[in-house]
């Protein structure tokens, strides 16, 4: 059995960066947001979404559409079907982790004094 | 850590639910319909301007809310369940108001009526954090709580509405109705700010 600091180094960094992981959640949950209500949502600063978002395009974890309010530009997000499945599994083995780090943690023998 | 993960996907499959400024003006049409119903004075021109008050006012909510919390379209499946309890509790608020009306019953079946919607709302909501539920909407299930109260309250005799100089329990109640909605969204607007203005979440991109 690979104990969990393994499993922890064996994660997808794309998706388990903090900023990432808080965008890819929050459009898991919707069927999509718009870029002041992401923001809002993860407490990103404007720049810092702006990078996060264009690395999860790229990727092909989301789309992003870009459109016109009145004359205020406004980017419309979606999570990908290759993304939802992405963030799902994700979370899976993060829960799988936690399990075995607590099974682990009460099978390894405490040093005697 | 996955509690702020998990509050991020409340807020985000509950962005529209979570305004609670947009129950202001529900509140506000239902405390002036309880108190025009009481007055019976025939003169509609009071309900219709009553009524272009509150409708602007909820425009001007959807401005504010689009413009500083931006939009958040909900999942197709989220809408659809949404759209069968809002007809479902608009006939059971119709029915429960002729009830009222013909005081056939000694509770507010009106009262009793939104207390469950607003129950069924707080349960939709919350389904996927159950721990922590009361914690991240704690508005809708107390005034569920409050207003049910209040409608049962005739059972053991207390004829409140009489004190407020209501001529029927009927409009007392739609006028609590619209006052404790107008809290509850009020409560709601001041929690959901203090929750979308925390400080940056912290990126590790570099090191990573």
């Amino acid at each position: 059995m690979t104990s969990p600091f393994e499993q922890l180094a064996n994660l997808d960094k794309l998706i388990h960066e903090p900023a990432r992981l808080a965008i890819l959640t929050a459009l898991s949950a919707c069927e999509s947001a718009d870029f002041t209500a992401l923001r809002r949502l993860t407490g990103l600063s404007d720049g810092n979404l702006s990078v996060q978002l264009s690395k999860l395009e790229e990727a092909g974890l989301i789309k992003t559409k870009k459109q016109f309010v009145g004359k205020k530009p406004n980017t419309h997000v979606q999570i990908s079907a290759k993304g939802l499945e992405a963030v799902q599994r994700h979370w899976e083995r993060l829960d799988a982790i936690r399990k075995n780090a607590e099974a682990w943690e009460n099978d390894t023998p405490t040093p005697e004094t | 850590m996955k509690d702020r993960y998990a509050q991020i996907q409340f807020i985000a499959a509950n962005y529209l639910r979570l305004q609670g400024l947009r129950m202001v003006p529900i509140g506000l049409l239902v405390l002036f319909t309880g108190i025009w119903n009481n007055s019976r004075q025939g003169d509609l021109s009071g309900p219709i301007l009553s009524f272009v008050g509150i409708a602007a006012l909820y425009w001007l909510i959807d401005l504010y809310y689009n413009q500083v919390f931006g939009r958040v379209t909900p999942t197709p499946a989220q809408h659809k369940v949404e759209l069968i309890v809002s007809i479902t509790f608009s006939i059971l608020a119709i029915l429960s108001f002729v009830l009222d009306s013909a005081k056939i019953l000694p509770i507010s079946m009106l009262g009793v009526t939104l207390a469950g919607a607003l129950a069924v709302d707080f349960w939709q909501a919350t389904r996927s954090v159950r721990g922590e539920a009361f914690a991240l909407f704690p508005e809708m299930l107390v005034s569920a709580i409050v207003i049910f109260i209040v409608s049962i309250l005739p059972i053991f005799g207390i004829t409140w509405w009489e004190a407020f100089g209501f001529k029927a329990q009927v409009e007392g109640m739609l006028a609590f109705d619209g006052i404790v909605l107008i809290v509850a969204g009020m409560w709601g607007h001041l929690r959901i700010r203090r929750n979308l203005s925390a400080g940056e979440a912290k990126s590790n991109d570099i090191a990573l």
